[in-house]
């Protein structure tokens, strides 16, 4: 949208006459700023049809010793012309506004001239271009030219009305207010950043975590905080910092607002390093103004006054040490000395896993993740599991989950737990269920707010609300966690919904070596699928990013390799990192099938097609080639165990044609009590969609 | 007697006798998923592949990510 940046609009009853192509007429006007022109609008009616009109912006010069101005110069745009046999005919005229192609850069103070001319003018067909009538007010003046433009009349009382505006651009509305960053931490290194091809080491943490003990990290008030065993970080990416040589006497507390004496800049402050002396405050500012070295002041919430010497600001992100606010252990409490579990609940950061007190947990002020002076008398104190009534858990904890403001489930080795409310105001923890969480990470939630639990008795859910759990591995697959055989000296468990695929994704990791075994239950169809996937790419923890950008949206694996991965239903291959593409061995079994109506007798089968997915015109959805091997025996369980096994098969054959052709079918007869199938493809590139199974039992 | 099978969409299954393996389940199965990536139907088909997220290696070879988490940062006045 232009914006309108001089004009000239006084009543006018002038005119000046273009009849003829040498004639010029120019609004010569001041610029009031520096600005880009871009489109200006002249007052005019015709007689006739006196053509083509067209539109220019020139410098100016002045006129002998006078100071009035007539155009001299190139174009200092693109001329732009209109029909002048489309405007009014009516003496009263009519805002032509005419939009250049380009723009010319005026300077505050300078005279420019919008000239006009008509090429095709003549004495009764022409163009009037409207001025006033000559009043003693006006500073400026049009010129006029008879012959082309190389000598000009001027007539510093009048002026010719126009509007001259700035630039055109259009203003949309925005409503980004903020960036979504992922953050890695690997190789005792963290990486941060919003774009996956873009991400930046966070320098100052380098070397300043061990990743090779537990660590966990949460998202709170625009920081990251960490808690690694020992080793307690926050990551600020909301802040910037000041740093002072004194302090003073009377320190800013948390929230409290500061304020730059020759800036005006001012900030809520979050963190100082120190209560006296040298220290760095860490602080959101607040206005456009930056702080510079200058005095620094503001009223703390003691009351007194705060004043110190600052130094000009530096943004972040930054990294420092995560301790009680000033490091002032008597004023805001001590933090545990180990914890590998954190997380955001109810406005307080809490820490778990403390190894010399398992069943402690510890919860920060609310809205103050630097306050951890327990016990406070009000309901936002900080809080310890050992002086509440709420107390203890009465088990070591494995893992914590926030649900909502109302629950914190405890999941501990062989007990849930959940805190209902707020300890420092009424709450209580209850017992939910004798089994244990499996791992730290081995629980999520879907869409609907459903939390699932991998625990000691297989994969829970416990409904929308805190419902009942139920175990929905138990009925389809009793020694489901038997068989995972978690070991945690050797494993790691990651879980996540994916939105996309509407499953949970459970995976099973060996460290060491990033053998995994993996299975998605999918919250469609109820089913639980197991899955493989390549070393390199096996999960180590995942985190559905919802990035600003769309394409960039995705639940992402955090991999062995050092690469982070996502799912994509496009590619056919696995990407293996330094192996390269990798296959994906799929297959999926049919059976036991009955072959005979008596059990006694064997049946046969033969007819045997597989119809694909794909309309076989070459697209990208055809499936495909898919083997084929068909299986029978004489008992269910020998049938699965070959099959299982992929030993014995009667035949294979592969099906190349996607969608159902009549040339598909395999005519052999094979004969047994019990047959099964294993449909699949192990191809690198390729992939399939199943439509059916068709054969004959007779 | 004709034979139609279709995807086992309730997943594997060995908690029944084997001679009694549930409708709509498998014995044995993997990389297989109830909607295939093709075309987004509900018939089964092969899992959609992984592919790199970022270009970026965080670390060597040697070394796994060990935790993702993200922040959000609203943007300063």
């Amino acid at each position: 949208m232009a914006t309108l940046r001089d004009s000239y609009l006084t009543p006018s009853t002038g005119t000046s006459k273009i009849d003829s192509s040498n004639d010029r007429t120019a609004a010569i006007f001041a610029a009031s700023a520096s600005y880009s022109l871009s489109q200006v609008k002249l007052l005019v009616y015709r007689v006739g049809s006196p053509g083509t009109i067209t539109v220019t912006v020139r410098a100016t010069t002045t006129y002998g010793g006078v100071t009035q101005y007539y155009p001299t110069g190139a174009d200092l745009l693109t001329p732009k012309t209109f029909d002048g046999d489309a405007v009014t005919a009516s003496t009263d005229g009519e805002w032509v506004t005419i939009t250049f192609v380009d723009t010319a850069a005026l300077t505050s103070g300078t005279k420019y001239a919008i000239e006009v001319s008509a090429a095709s003018a003549d004495a009764a067909n022409y163009l009037m271009v409207k001025h006033d009538a000559g009043i003693a007010s006006w500073t400026g003046n049009y010129a006029s030219s008879s012959n082309g433009g190389a000598s000009y009349s001027v007539l510093g009382l009048y002026g010719i009305n126009y509007e001259a505006y700035d630039n055109v651009s259009a203003i949309n509305p925005s409503d980004k207010k903020y960036t979504r960053n992922i953050v890695t931490f690997c190789n005792d290194q963290v990486f941060y950043g919003p774009d996956p091809d873009s991400l930046v080491e966070l320098a100052a943490a380098s070397g300043d975590i061990d990743c090779s003990k537990p660590l966990r990290a949460a998202e709170a008030y625009g920081k990251v905080f960490i808690a690694n065993h020992d080793k307690f970080r926050v990551a600020d990416f909301v802040n910037v910092k000041i740093t002072t040589a004194d302090v003073g006497s009377n320190i800013p507390f948390n929230g409290d607002i500061i304020r730059g004496d020759t800036s005006s800049a001012a900030m809520v402050v979050d963190y100082i390093t120190t209560t006296s002396g040298a220290c760095t405050i860490y602080g959101n500012r607040i206005s456009t103004e930056t702080f510079e070295a200058e005095t620094v002041t503001g009223t703390n919430k003691s009351g007194d006054s705060v004043s110190f010497t600052g130094t000009e600001e530096v943004a972040g992100p930054f990294w420092y040490e995560w301790t009680p606010y000033g490091n002032d252990t008597d004023s805001f409490g001590t933090m545990p000395t180990y914890a590998s579990i954190v997380l955001l609940h109810i406005g307080r950061v809490w820490l778990m896993a403390d190894t010399q007190y398992p069943h402690q947990w510890y919860g920060t002020r609310q809205n103050n993740p630097f306050d951890f002076l327990y016990a406070q008398n009000d309901a936002g104190s900080a809080v310890a599991g050992n002086n509440t009534d709420a107390g203890e858990v009465g088990d070591i904890i494995i893992d914590a989950i926030s649900y909502s403001d109302d629950y914190m489930i405890f999941g501990c080795a062989s007990e849930l737990h959940v805190m209902l409310g707020n300890p420092c105001a009424g709450g209580r923890i209850n017992l939910v269920r004798t089994s244990g969480l499996l791992a730290p990470r081995a629980w999520t939630w879907d869409n609907d707010k459903n939390l699932f639990l991998l625990t000691d008795e297989g994969l829970l859910k416990i409904s929308q609300g805190f419902g009942a759990a139920q175990n929905v591995t138990a009925g389809v697959y009793p020694d489901f966690i038997e068989d995972l055989a978690y070991d945690p000296t050797i494993h790691r468990i990651a879980m996540a919904y994916d939105p996309v695929a509407k499953g949970i994704i459970i995976s099973r990791v060996t460290i060491s070596d990033g053998t995994n075994v993996c299975w998605f239950y999918d919250l469609r169809s109820g089913g639980m699928f197991p899955e493989v996937y390549p070393e390199e790419g096996s999960f180590f923890a995942l985190w559905n990013f919802i990035a600003d950008a769309p394409e960039d949206r995705a639940l992402l694996i955090a991999s062995q390799d050092g690469y982070i991965r996502k799912w994509d239903k496009t590619v056919k291959s696995d990407d293996a990192g330094a192996s390269g593409n990798e296959a994906i061995d799929a297959y999926v079994g049919f059976g036991p099938i009955v072959t005979s109506n008596n059990t006694r007798r064997f049946g046969r089968l033969s007819g045997m097609n597989i119809v694909t997915g794909g309309d076989g015109d070459g697209g990208s959805n055809d499936s495909d080639v898919v083997y084929c091997k068909v299986f029978m025996e004489p008992s269910a369980e020998k049938l699965i165990k070959q099959m299982t096994s992929g030993a014995g098969p009667k035949y294979t054959r592969n099906f190349k044609v996607p969608s159902f052709k009549k040339g598909n079918v395999d005519r052999r007869k094979v004969r047994g009590r019990y047959a099964g199938f294993i449909i699949g493809n192990n191809t690198a590139a390729q992939s399939f969609a199943f439509e059916q199974v068709t054969a004959n039992n007779i | 007697m004709a034979l139609k099978l279709a995807f086992p969409h309730k997943g594997y299954h060995k908690g029944s006798a084997t001679v009694m393996q549930p409708a709509g389940t498998s014995p044995h199965l993997q990389n297989v998923r109830s909607y295939d990536p093709l075309d987004d139907r509900a018939r089964g088909g092969k899992r959609p592949a992984i592919v790199k997220w970022s270009t970026t290696q965080v670390s060597d070879a040697t070394n796994p990510i060990v935790e993702l988490v993200s922040v959000t940062v609203v943007e300063s006045a």
